[in-house]
């Protein structure tokens, strides 16, 4: 038949806390650090935008032949623009077919 | 071509207009078309901005548009015909110079099947009253439609194609479409039977395979237009060679204007019928739809009410051909001025731009709706056979 170990009773437990045996470093203290400003915190916010800006891939300008097919296509739509296209601006040249012939 | 003029006039005043008055106009605007003659252009006859040499009519009216007795056009008709200023920065006045959709305009348009619709609309209005009596209004659309698209035509007219060689029938189109695409409309008469038509040897079989090919390769440049951290498979080179390709294959059907009267004769019927339907594009109604009890929301929406009048359902992705043919048309008439056939064009096709009326968002439309009408995915990646 089991038996059941026996609780130690709290006299037992300080003697054997004052053997030695349950004894932990005392940690060494740690100085605290400088208080943070919220300028400070702008700061490396604003370096991390800067990091991760440069890291964003931006949309590759069309420059060259590709700009001047954009200005042809816009050019053809212009000719061909019926009541499901937007309106002309006022200072565009509007309607149907208002640039000249080449 | 009425789509255009509507942007110009109320479609009111087309619409009740004589139809002598709509037929001269299509006279003038092919006179007055684009047509760079000048040898810094270079262009061959046949090119987007040189279509054909035919002549139309004696010009008349070629400094006298304000004469009161010629040309036969009302006041209300007349400004599509007024000069405008040429944007050379001299503010010289000039004719107002017209372009015309694309073949493939009408291609997409006739899929609708609208043109037999409204053949059997005029069909049940000419000779009974099974639709009911038609309004004044409609009166006036209906014959203005037998006129125009229904009868041989007058002769000498640049839009009259009709001969004793090729004399006036349904799908008078479907030989121009094989031509210039190698497809055939999607649908055939009344009858279910597909139309007659003689059938060209020289054709561009080779136009859907490289057309799917050239939005295929356009939709990775659009997806990874922004990519910094991956692979970037966009082949702009790629892009151009293809275009090149469709350019020649087009133009090559178009020598010395070839075809260009049979283009001008479907884009204004198809633009006639589509304009009946898209109208002023605020959910108004034109005449015959009105008399037709055919008021609905959108253009694809008043053809299915229409076809449902007269019993002939129309193509169920008939928005998918409506919403194409615009974008697809400009970008066809600009592939074949040779714009895409240099690769450092092509970004042009796959990155947005600012401002409305891009490419890219042309492209965007196309694939969107292509993939719709075909059943054929253009953004899946290929898969390699192993």
């Amino acid at each position: 038949m089991a038996t059941r170990r026996s609780t130690p009773t709290p006299a037992a437990r300080a003697a054997t806390s004052a053997a030695g045996d349950y004894s932990y470093p005392v940690p060494t203290p740690v100085p605290a650090p400088a208080p943070v400003t919220p300028g400070d915190i702008s700061a490396a916010l604003l370096d991390l935008l800067r990091k991760v800006n440069a890291e964003t891939p931006t949309r590759p300008p069309l420059e060259g032949r590709a700009l001047a097919a954009v200005a042809n296509y816009r050019r053809i739509a212009t000719d061909l623009r019926t009541l499901a296209d937007p309106a002309p601006t006022a200072s565009g040249t509007g309607g149907l077919a208002t640039s000249p012939r080449t | 071509m009425f789509r255009q003029f509507a942007a110009l006039v109320s479609p009111d005043v087309l619409f009740k207009a004589h139809p002598f008055e709509l037929a001269w106009l299509l006279e003038e605007a092919w006179r007055q078309r684009l047509d760079d003659t000048s040898t810094a252009g270079n262009k061959s006859i046949g090119d987007p901005n040189r279509r054909s040499d035919l002549s139309a009519q004696p010009p008349y009216v070629a400094t006298s548009i304000d004469n009161p007795r010629w040309p036969p056009l009302s006041p209300a008709l007349q400004p599509i015909l007024r000069q405008v200023i040429s944007g050379g920065g001299d503010d010289v006045l000039i004719p107002r110079p017209f372009r015309w959709d694309h073949l493939i305009y009408a291609y997409m348009v006739e899929n609708t099947r609208v043109f037999e619709i409204f053949r059997r609309v005029l069909f049940e209005f000419i000779h009974g009253e099974k639709l009911g009596a038609p309004t004044a209004d409609a009166e006036k659309w209906l014959r203005n439609t037998e006129e125009l698209f229904f009868k041989d035509g007058a002769p000498f007219f640049i839009s009259s194609t009709a001969s004793q060689l090729r004399p006036w029938q349904a799908g008078n189109w479907c030989g121009p479409y094989m031509r210039m695409f190698g497809m055939q409309l999607n649908h055939g008469g009344a009858d279910g039977k597909p139309y007659p038509y003689v059938r060209a040897d020289a054709s561009n079989n080779d136009f859907v395979s490289t057309f799917e090919e050239f939005l295929r390769e356009v939709w990775v440049g659009m997806t990874y237009v922004g990519a910094t951290s991956s692979s970037d498979p966009t082949d702009p080179a790629k892009i151009a060679t293809l275009a090149s390709k469709l350019k020649n294959m087009l133009m090559s059907r178009r020598q010395n204007g070839n075809l260009s009267r049979e283009e001008y004769s479907a884009v204004t019927a198809m633009a006639w019928f589509h304009l009946t339907l898209e109208f002023k594009n605020n959910n108004d109604s034109a005449p015959i739809i009105q008399s037709l009890r055919a008021e609905a929301n959108g253009t694809e929406q008043r053809l299915f009410k229409v076809a449902e009048r007269v019993g002939l359902p129309a193509h169920g992705l008939s928005k998918h051909f409506f919403d194409i043919a615009d974008p697809i048309s400009r970008i066809l008439i600009q592939i074949e001025t040779g714009d895409y056939d240099a690769p450092e064009a092509a970004p042009a096709l796959y990155t947005p731009a600012s401002g409305d009326n891009t490419p890219e968002s042309a492209m965007r439309r196309i694939i969107t709706h292509w993939t719709a009408i075909t059943g054929r995915d253009v953004k899946a990646r290929k898969v390699a056979a192993a």
